[in-house]
């Protein structure tokens, strides 16, 4: 079963690809032609950092569980180097595949090795991210880029990413491995307001060419009976979204935590796809410092979708397109969490500086209006836990 | 499509507009006198330091590359102390609290000057933290430097021994 | 759809023109330097909630952007 998020094969439609590998240059020579060269400095290189933690998601009859490792080194003259390491445990007997499988353990394993780079007023970074397990293969290369203006007031940020990924079925040779493509064009601006308010938007287009449904999944027709999922060769999302965040100073007691005592984050994102799915994303985020060293947060999101065009629970035989994916179904999800975080800062233990501990315990409960559950004919619903634990530290 | 390229048009329009970025105090112009009071309460007046060179240093507790740059200050300063080096660490936190305690943390032997209101920041228009103005002898700034990296230690060396010569 | 974008184009460009004049000078960066202040601070609890969106939810994107901060160098 794909556990990254989908997908499928197809067949590749190189003539479409064309485009926007043109536009990609484009944007690059405009950005790099006007760029002024010897300014002052700008965007804050990363320090040298190694972070390790623990991810959990039970619910719904899936389970995942794994470690994931991210380290961080300046390398000459302004270059960061980064590389990563996750792995996901999967566990499934998720309602789908109980009533048209069997349950399944699988392991996906995630290689990740990058680089940010500083010029002039600009940085420039280049990702590699390699993702395998045994039915679904991908490789992802992205090049962002991140400019300052306005004295640093303003950030405008570019970013360009294409995967190719490789679909497969598990217990099925016959079946071979298909294409995926997914191409991602991002550009955003953030801007702060005031010393103590910031706000960002975001527009996001993602195109995807290839066998896009599960292979592994069914619709259902209207008389009952199981039939293949037929998706269109393509799928361009746009989500566009508003950030903001404002701090609360602590007056002029000293706490070594830069005079914030709390803030809050409100973030809200429309998105709409040529499956005519339509969403809309609203999320708040708390967060206080107590006790000098203790930072806790507590944030609350609300998320709804209508289904796609050609998504039904049950389909009419004869229908082109048939989608039975409970994600293209009209369905609502609340999720909640709460963040506990201890951090040293300004202090050293030999090599290690500033390190911290933190725990984000959260709960998803989804409630779907056009989805059924086929051992009970009730509308599904779901409850899922979500918890990550991180340690992390600058050396 | 055509969505992409008003977007890509109206972001390059905008940097095309951020290359008229404000200007910071720079060489050849005569370091702003001021007076200052530093973390032991002394006052401190930059002309007074004429036939010395000055290295004008703007910090901040959270700004982590200056945390960086202010202990190889501090090997700096000893270095050149005897032959005519003065470093002034202009902090800007609003807590002076806060400098007080990186500044015993780090053990620095040169003054901390305070500037909470960002007034010295203003007289010098600062673009970007770290901010470090070398001054000379006759209290024209000779070289800034934006920022602190690794190229840094070598360029202050070779500035503060190029002004040591200076006869000025 | 087209709307909707339209909205979002006129305000980046709105926002820009109001804020292109914003004096948050570098040495008041104080506040914006500190995490809670910062979109994302923490990338692998954005990296697994990222990873839980994208597998639990249609919609995909709009959460990634670069700035904010102390602009320090």
């Amino acid at each position: 079963m794909q556990v990254t998020g989908t997908r499928g094969a197809g067949r590749p439609a190189d003539g479409a690809s064309a485009g926007p590998r043109r536009l990609w240059k484009a944007v690059l020579f405009i950005v790099w032609m006007v760029i002024p060269i010897e300014r002052s400095w700008a965007i804050e290189p990363a320090q040298d950092e190694v972070e390790a933690g623990y991810n959990y998601y039970h619910g719904g009859g899936v389970t995942v569980t794994g470690p994931a490792v991210i380290v961080q080194k300046n390398i000459l003259n302004g270059a960061t180097l980064k590389a990563g390491y996750t792995v996901d445990i999967v566990s499934s007997a998720s309602i789908d595949v109980v009533t048209q499988a069997s349950p399944f353990k699988e392991t996906r394993t995630e290689y990740s090795l990058g680089t940010d780079i500083l010029r002039g007023d600009t940085l420039v970074g280049v990702d590699y991210i390699n993702s395998r397990e045994s039915d679904y293969l991908s490789d992802t290369l992205s090049v962002g880029m991140a400019h300052d203006l306005f004295d640093k007031n303003m950030t405008v940020s570019l970013k360009v990413a294409r995967s190719w990924d490789q679909v497969g079925k598990n217990n099925d040779p016959s079946f071979g491995w298909k294409n995926f493509d997914r191409t991602i064009y991002a550009a955003g601006v953030t801007q702060s307001v005031t010393p103590r308010w910031l706000i960002q938007l975001n527009y996001e287009l993602t195109a995807d060419e290839g066998l896009i449904n599960n292979p592994y999944r069914s619709a259902i027709t209207l008389s009952g009976a199981l039939v293949p999922e037929n998706y269109p060769d393509a799928r361009t999302g746009q989500a566009w979204a508003i950030r903001t965040s404002y701090g609360f100073p602590n007056g002029a007691s000293d706490d070594g935590n830069g005079g914030i005592r709390s803030s809050i984050q409100l973030d809200y994102r429309y998105y709409y796809d040529t499956f005519d799915v339509h969403s809309q994303t609203a999320k708040i985020t708390f967060q206080r410092y107590f006790v000098s060293n203790w930072l806790g947060g507590v944030f609350y999101q609300y998320y709804f979708q209508d289904a796609a065009s050609f998504y039904g629970d049950r389909v009419p035989a004869n229908q082109l397109y048939k989608a039975r994916d409970k994600e293209l179904s009209q369905y609502h999800d609340q999720w909640v969490g709460l963040t506990l975080k201890f951090k040293l800062k300004q202090t050293q233990w030999g090599i290690i500086h500033n390190p911290y501990i933190q725990i984000t315990n959260s709960w998803m409960l989804f409630n779907y209006d056009n989805f059924t559950d086929p051992r009970t004919g009730q509308l599904y619903s779901q409850r899922v836990y979500v918890i990550h634990t991180d340690l992390g530290f600058n050396y | 499509m055509d969505k992409r390229k008003a977007i890509v048009l109206f972001l390059s329009v905008l940097i095309f507009f951020a290359t008229s970025m404000a200007q910071g105090a720079g060489p050849g112009e005569k370091a702003p006198d001021f007076t200052g009071k530093t973390l032991l309460g002394k006052n401190i007046k930059l002309s007074e330091l004429r036939g010395r060179i000055v290295l004008i240093n703007f910090w901040g507790t959270w700004c982590a590359p200056c945390k960086e740059e202010l202990p190889y200050f501090n090997r700096l300063y000893g270095k050149f102390k005897g032959v005519g080096l003065e470093i002034l660490a202009v902090n800007i936190d609003k807590v002076a609290s806060q400098a007080a305690r990186m500044s015993g943390t780090l053990g620095l032997s040169f003054p901390v000057v305070l500037d909470p209101a960002g007034d010295l920041s203003d007289l010098y228009r600062i673009r970007s933290m770290p901010t470090t103005f070398v001054v000379g002898k006759d209290g024209m700034i000779r070289y800034v430097h934006w920022g602190f990296g690794p190229n840094d230690p070598a360029r202050y060396e070779a500035e503060i021994k190029s002004l040591l010569k200076d006869g000025s | 759809m087209k709307r909707i974008s339209f909205l979002f184009i006129s305000l980046m460009i709105a926002l820009t023109g109001v804020f292109g004049c914003s004096s948050v000078q570098p040495w008041e960066r104080e506040y914006l330097a500190d995490e809670t202040m910062q979109f994302d601070p923490d990338p692998l609890l954005a990296q697994w909630h990222q990873h839980v969106r994208e597998i639990r939810e249609g919609g995909r994107g709009g959460f990634n952007g670069t700035g904010g901060g102390c602009g320090c160098r």
